[in-house]
């Protein structure tokens, strides 16, 4: 098991319902989970729970068979940078930085260098594979949407996370490039053996993973 | 939806970005107004001083200093309305004896009851034996109304002091006052007629009491008149000369032995060129009579000492005498034992500077003996000489000469007693104008004949001919000297202008870049307006208007802002800053003109500045402005990298070669090659900045390895902006070391550089000393012979005619400077000053000697410090000064040299002889420079203070004098350092402030690296890295560049520098502004990641 919610519970000021009520996942190893579920249900609230970004309110999660200990700030650091890997709607790259030099960002917290080589040649390697090898010197304003997507995608690789969380990030892209998007990472969910969890509204792209989950009135149920 | 709707939602919703750029504006706007509010503050202050100081009087007539019938005021008085007032200006010596306290040069004014109507809150007039003080002077001198002092006054006599064989023992006397009342600035105790912003030291007593204390009895050296009418000098001298006398003239008439005949006289002694022409021109046949005192009529066997010879011409002894020839009385033929054609010897003393003796001989060859009892041998041939005149016995005889008492006889005394001062022999008029003219005058009587009628027209046309105002009257509008003097003063607005210059530059530039910031956050929003159809000048007038409104939202808080600013300079010229106003009275006047034109002015340049800042955004191709704020423009960035590089090496290189040379030759060190090696290595520092800036964007880094590079690649990406804020704190830091190497210590006498032209001490007099203190006979005059440790002591004296005080100490505009006179050889040898400018016409080598050029008649050369010059004269070299001379004539003083600051800044310096020769009674020997060479300098101060005391001798070391004036400027300098640190301030703290809005839309980029594992430390430290790389780039570039300028400077210039002040002015800077950036930087930080992701969703 590589990440499991026990009962989780959250709610946002001046509302009455709570985003999440008492969910529970649990998310195996190697495995492709989609979330779905109507705008605004918490999906991605859910999502940054699992990402360490949020905290409930109660409830548990557990990474890697253990609980997270939030006060901790470099351990919550180490887990989202070893453990988990995040591909947001927007790609968020660094507008100051190439392209290479943005899918080597998650490598500055990185002590080792030998793991620092690998990272780096893991990246390249990547971008090559996503077709991306040309503009490793471009900058994010120099290259195409989907490019930029490809890229965060790459970088929330970089480090051979074991769980890779996608927070709809087929949302910017033509329903093409979506479907492109979403072959690359089940592809590469597969050659690399991380567990995937994809927020998506998109049915179509929700069937293509191994489990569906529905997100409706703060209850999770398989679908 | 129309345009004003949406620019009101722009307004409102970007409220907390437009309230930022308002505070920019604000700032600046307060500089602006408070600069402008401390120029009129200070002028409304002067002026205030002027209207204490002057009350309601308009008009001051003097009369060269001379004494005149005080009744001539009420003469006046009925022609005009308002009060005319007669007094006596004086300076005196006032002790408190009991409180062991004494003022060496306190002003002295005779008034009477007319006096006080001149100010509305006014004291009465003292009676006799009472006195006012000022308040300045009450507080020196420790004393309350009920005490005594004394005043030590001098008695001035008619005749003028350097008078030939006029006594010059100060004849002194002191009177005890019991002191009525103070009088406060609102009630004449500001009086003073010098335009000058400090308080006088004056004391008031009874004008009849004074009058009659120093031998002057119902006289006034000076008449004041009030405000009211049109009155005019011409006017004023009109009035004079329709109620003065012969007496006022200082002319005599009166009986000779010879019936029919009279003699005229006057009180100088001697007859000037003037009144002799203007007499001739009225009684064309009169005998010239010139009387002179030898020091003795001998053969060589014989000789009759202190006799009177006289010198007439062919008419007076219907004999036409020869040029070698004299007739004698019997008497001296007897006592000399001579005959017709035996020769004789005159010898007698001629009168140089400072009453220097030089005896000088003639021959001659007996013409005639003549009976003594002949009644052309006349007594009254002898001039009205004080000290002789009234003497019982030759031995009693108080001359300006040394009298060898052992050499009189007693047939000398005898013929004292019988004849008096009647003239032992006479030579021609010719010959006696030859060996006995000075520059007094050629003659000491007219013999004319004339009956009572016929003398009463000649006494009325000479009146008439004699104007008052070639007889030294002159009348000054004394009111508007002062309003003008207040008027021009220096200009306190311009000067905090450019005192608050770094502060109004870090404003002005903190409201473009916040402008700029802005301006590319909504270029999204502009490229959407575009995109639905709306023009670009419809989009500009929406921004312009905007903009409009936060100018104004920004400029109105700047006017109490200003008012603020203006009331702490004010508080700071009136406490610290002292030295620079020299009172602390001064008030702050509002004046809306000048407050409204502060904000316009305020407005206009930040409207402006939002007009550029739109058209360059605007400039942009708003397609590019959709892929977001940092779409790249068209930049060659690596060409702009390798420019930089390419500059940064060739100033860096000019620069190094530059101070490479000053050390090789350093006769080039200098200000210009400082400013010239300190911009160079601070261009090319800017430089290298530019590059490592450009470059970091062009050249792939590591940004992986370590937070540093991420942060340079980070700066690079706001390129524009990063530089912007380091030249600014750059040109700050370079600025503020710059002016504080001008800061000037405490220099020694000793050094020859230092202004002092080596003398040790600066001392002055209250009665002035006519004799050569150098001299044997000065230093025993004085009581200083025979004194060891004064031994070595070398006096140089200066003549001075009392103008106004144009150093930095005086706020007022000058046009009458002190004229102070030197001797220019003296000064020649020493060559101990150094020149600033000198004018083409005078010799490089041997400035001094200029000062004693011949030039046409009424035109005379003059040096001063060129500071004084240029801002205490507003002049500059080659301009005259005009000054009316004691014949009225007018005098014009051309500039031709400007000294480095030196101890006479304040002073119009010229040859004493040439002074002398025109002012011959107020040129007065009353300052004095001394070169000691003891060591102990402290006793010799103490000996001379205490030997000349009664002279009202004042010392001051030369060293703390041109401190003194040091003071001022390096008040001003700090004031700028002061200033220039709350600019740099400003501009840290506007940096912060843009640093802390990028953070906060760069959230998003910090919540991505905390999403891939940054801790929140990281990112702080990456924040902070790029914070101070900015901080400490330009304040290091600044102070680096600045200190190897300096290096350029002669001597040990880096020592003067006050560099605890500037350690202490930096560190309370940066950690000022570091704390203020930091700490909301670290809190906004601490938020959530997830806050910084919601941006993408629903914002």
């Amino acid at each position: 098991m590589i990440a499991e919610l026990q009962a989780v519970s959250k709610s946002y000021p001046l509302m009455e319902t709570k985003v999440l009520n008492e969910v529970s996942l649990r998310i195996p190893s190697n495995t492709s989970i989609a979330i779905t579920g109507p705008s605004g249900s918490g999906k991605s609230t859910l999502l940054n729970i699992l990402g360490t970004l949020d905290t409930p309110d109660s409830g548990k999660l557990i990474l890697d068979g253990s609980e997270p200990n939030y006060s901790d700030n470099q351990l919550i650091s180490n887990i989202r940078n070893k453990l988990i890997g995040f591909v947001f709607q927007s790609h968020h790259l660094l507008p100051q930085l190439t392209l290479l030099e943005n899918i080597q960002l998650p490598l500055l917290p990185l002590t080792n260098n030998s793991e620092k080589q690998q990272a780096m040649e893991r990246g390249i390697a990547l971008m090559k594979r996503i077709g991306l090898s040309e503009k490793l010197n471009s900058r994010p304003s120099q290259v195409s949407v989907g490019e930029c997507q490809r890229t965060a995608m790459v970088r929330a690789m970089v480090n051979s996370p074991k769980l890779l969380l996608a927070d709809e990030p087929t949302g910017s892209l033509d329903s093409e490039n979506a479907s492109l998007l979403i072959d690359l990472l089940l592809e590469l969910q597969k050659e690399q053996g991380f567990s995937m969890v994809v927020v998506t509204h998109s049915m179509e792209i929700a069937t293509k993973l191994q489990k569906v989950y529905q997100l409706k009135s703060g209850s999770l149920k398989q679908i | 939806m129309s345009i004003f709707r949406l620019i009101l939602r722009n307004l409102l919703f970007f409220r907390r970005q437009h309230l930022l750029t308002a505070l920019g504006i604000a700032v600046a706007t307060a500089v602006l107004i408070g600069a402008l509010i401390i120029g009129d503050s200070v002028k409304y202050s002067l002026n205030k001083i002027k209207e204490q100081r002057l009350g309601k009087i308009e008009w001051t007539i003097f009369a060269n200093g001379r004494y005149f019938n005080a009744g001539l005021a009420d003469s006046i008085h009925k022609s005009l309305n308002g009060s005319v007032s007669p007094v006596i200006l004086a300076e005196a010596i006032c002790i408190n004896p009991e409180g062991n306290s004494r003022i060496n040069r306190i002003q002295l004014i005779g008034i009477n009851d007319s006096f006080p109507s001149f100010w509305n809150n006014s004291l009465p007039s003292p009676k006799a034996g009472e006195a006012i003080l000022s308040k300045a002077a009450a507080e020196k001198l420790r004393l309350n109304p009920g005490d005594d002092f004394i005043l030590k006054i001098h008695k001035p006599g008619k005749t003028p002091q350097n008078t030939p064989f006029v006594d010059d023992r100060q004849e002194v006397t002191a009177a005890r006052f019991k002191l009525a009342a103070i009088a406060g600035d609102e009630s004449m105790g500001r009086f003073s007629l010098s335009n000058n912003q400090l308080p006088p030291l004056s004391v008031f007593v009874s004008l009849s009491r004074l009058s009659s204390l120093i031998g002057m009895k119902n006289t006034a050296n000076a008449i004041l008149i009030e405000k009211g009418g049109s009155v005019s000098p011409d006017t004023i001298m009109k009035l004079i000369g329709e109620d003065w006398n012969l007496e006022d003239a200082g002319i005599t008439i009166t009986g000779t032995n010879t019936p029919g005949t009279k003699q005229l006289t006057t009180d100088q002694i001697f007859i000037d060129k003037k009144l002799s022409n203007t007499f001739h021109s009225i009684v064309p046949e009169t005998q010239e009579i010139l009387s002179y005192l030898v020091n003795g009529i001998s053969t060589s066997e014989h000789s009759t000492p202190y006799s009177f010879v006289t010198a007439v011409d062919s008419t007076y002894f219907n004999y036409r005498i020869g040029e070698n020839e004299i007739l004698i009385s019997d008497w001296l033929a007897k006592d000399l034992g001579v005959e017709t054609g035996d020769s004789l010897r005159l010898r007698y003393y001629k009168l140089g500077p400072l009453r220097s003796l030089k005896e000088d001989s003639c021959n001659f060859a007996v013409g005639k003996i003549m009976d003594q009892t002949n009644s052309l041998f006349d007594r009254s041939l002898m001039p009205e000489l004080p000290g002789i005149s009234k003497a019982v016995n030759c031995r009693d005889w108080e001359t300006g000469s040394p009298i060898n008492l052992s050499l009189i006889r007693d047939q000398d005394e005898e013929y004292w007693k019988d004849y008096r001062g009647t003239p032992k022999a006479f030579i021609s008029i010719e010959k006696g104008k030859e060996i006995w003219s000075n520059s007094y005058g050629n003659l000491t009587a007219f013999r004319f004949k004339t009956d009572s009628a016929e003398k009463l027209k000649i006494e009325k046309r000479l009146l008439s001919e004699l104007d008052p105002s070639s007889n030294g009257f002159t009348a000054r509008n004394a009111a508007v000297e002062g309003e003008r003097a207040a008027k021009q003063s220096s200009d306190f607005g311009e000067l905090f202008l450019g005192l608050s210059f770094f502060i109004l530059i870090a404003a002005f530039l903190l409201t473009a870049l916040l402008m700029g910031l802005q301006s590319r956050k909504r270029a999204a929003e502009i490229a959407l307006l575009n995109s639905i159809g709306i023009r670009k000048r419809i989009i500009s007038r929406i921004l312009l208007i905007e903009s409009l409104f936060v100018s104004l939202i920004g400029t109105i808080p700047g006017i109490l802002l200003g008012i603020l600013y203006n009331e702490l300079l004010i508080k700071g010229l009136n406490t610290i800053w002292q030295p620079v106003a020299g009172i602390s009275t001064l008030k702050s006047h509002l004046d809306v003109v000048t407050i409204l034109t502060g904000l316009f002015t305020g407005f206009t340049v930040s409207f402006l500045t939002s007009w550029i800042v739109i058209r360059l955004s605007l400039k942009e191709q708003l397609f590019q402005a959709v892929k977001g704020e940092h779409a790249l423009k068209h930049e060659n960035i690596s060409r702009k990298a390798g420019i930089y590089k390419f500059l940064a090496i060739i100033f860096g290189i000019f620069g190094f070669i530059l101070l490479i040379l000053r050390f090789i030759n350093p006769r080039i060190a200098g200000a210009e090659l400082t400013m010239g090696i300190g911009s160079l290595l601070l261009l090319s520092g800017i430089f290298v900045i530019s590059f490592q800036l450009y470059n970091a964007w062009s050249k792939s880094a590591a940004v992986s390895a370590n937070i540093r590079n991420l942060a340079i690649r980070s700066l690079s990406l706001r390129r524009k902006r990063s530089i912007t804020s380091i030249i600014l704190l750059a040109l700050g830091a370079f600025s503020i070391f710059i002016t504080a190497s001008n800061i000037k210590p405490a220099s020694s006498s000793k050094s020859q550089d230092s202004g002092t032209a080596g003398f040790s001490l600066w001392a002055e007099s209250t009665l002035p000393i006519h004799f050569d203190l150098n001299s044997h006979n000065g230093r025993k005059q004085t009581g200083i012979q025979d004194i060891n440790i004064l031994n070595d002591v070398k006096f140089e004296t200066i003549y001075r005619v009392k103008g106004d005080d144009a150093s930095c100490l005086n706020l007022n505009q000058v046009s009458n400077p002190t004229l102070a006179g030197l001797n220019a050889v003296s000064m020649g040898e020493r060559n101990s000053l150094k020149f600033q400018l000198l004018h083409p016409f005078v010799p490089q080598d041997n400035a001094w000697s200029a000062l004693d050029s011949i030039y046409p008649s009424g035109i005379i050369p003059a040096f001063a410090d060129l500071t004084v010059i240029t801002w205490g004269l507003h002049r500059k070299l080659g301009d005259t000064l005009i000054y009316p001379d004691e014949k009225g004539n007018l005098l014009h003083v051309v500039l031709l040299g400007g000294l480095e600051n030196s101890i006479f800044q304040g002073n119009v310096l010229v040859s004493s002889k040439r002074l002398v020769e025109h002012f011959p009674t107020l040129a007065t020997p009353n300052t004095f420079l001394l070169d000691i060479k003891s060591a102990d300098l402290t006793r010799v101060t103490d000996t001379l203070d205490y030997l000349l005391r009664d002279y009202g001798w004042m010392a001051t070391m030369t060293s703390e004098r041109i401190h003194s004036f040091n003071q001022v400027e390096n008040t001003y300098l700090m004031v700028f350092i002061l200033l220039g640190g709350l600019g740099l301030m400003i501009g840290i703290l506007g940096m912060g402030v843009i640093l802390i809005r990028n953070t906060s839309e760069r959230r998003k980029e910090f919540a991505v690296m905390l999403s891939v594992g940054f801790t929140g430390k990281q990112v702080f430290q990456l924040l902070s890295f790029e914070f101070l790389y900015l901080i400490f780039s330009g304040l290091l570039l600044g102070t680096i560049s600045a200190i190897i300028g300096l290096m350029a400077l002669p001597g040990d210039t880096l020592h003067g520098i006050p560099w605890m002040m500037l350690i202490l002015l930096f560190t309370l800077v940066f950690t000022t502004g570091t704390l203020s950036i930091l700490l909301p930087a670290a809190r906004l930080l601490r938020k959530s990641p997830v806050s910084g992701l919601r941006g993408e969703k629903g914002d």
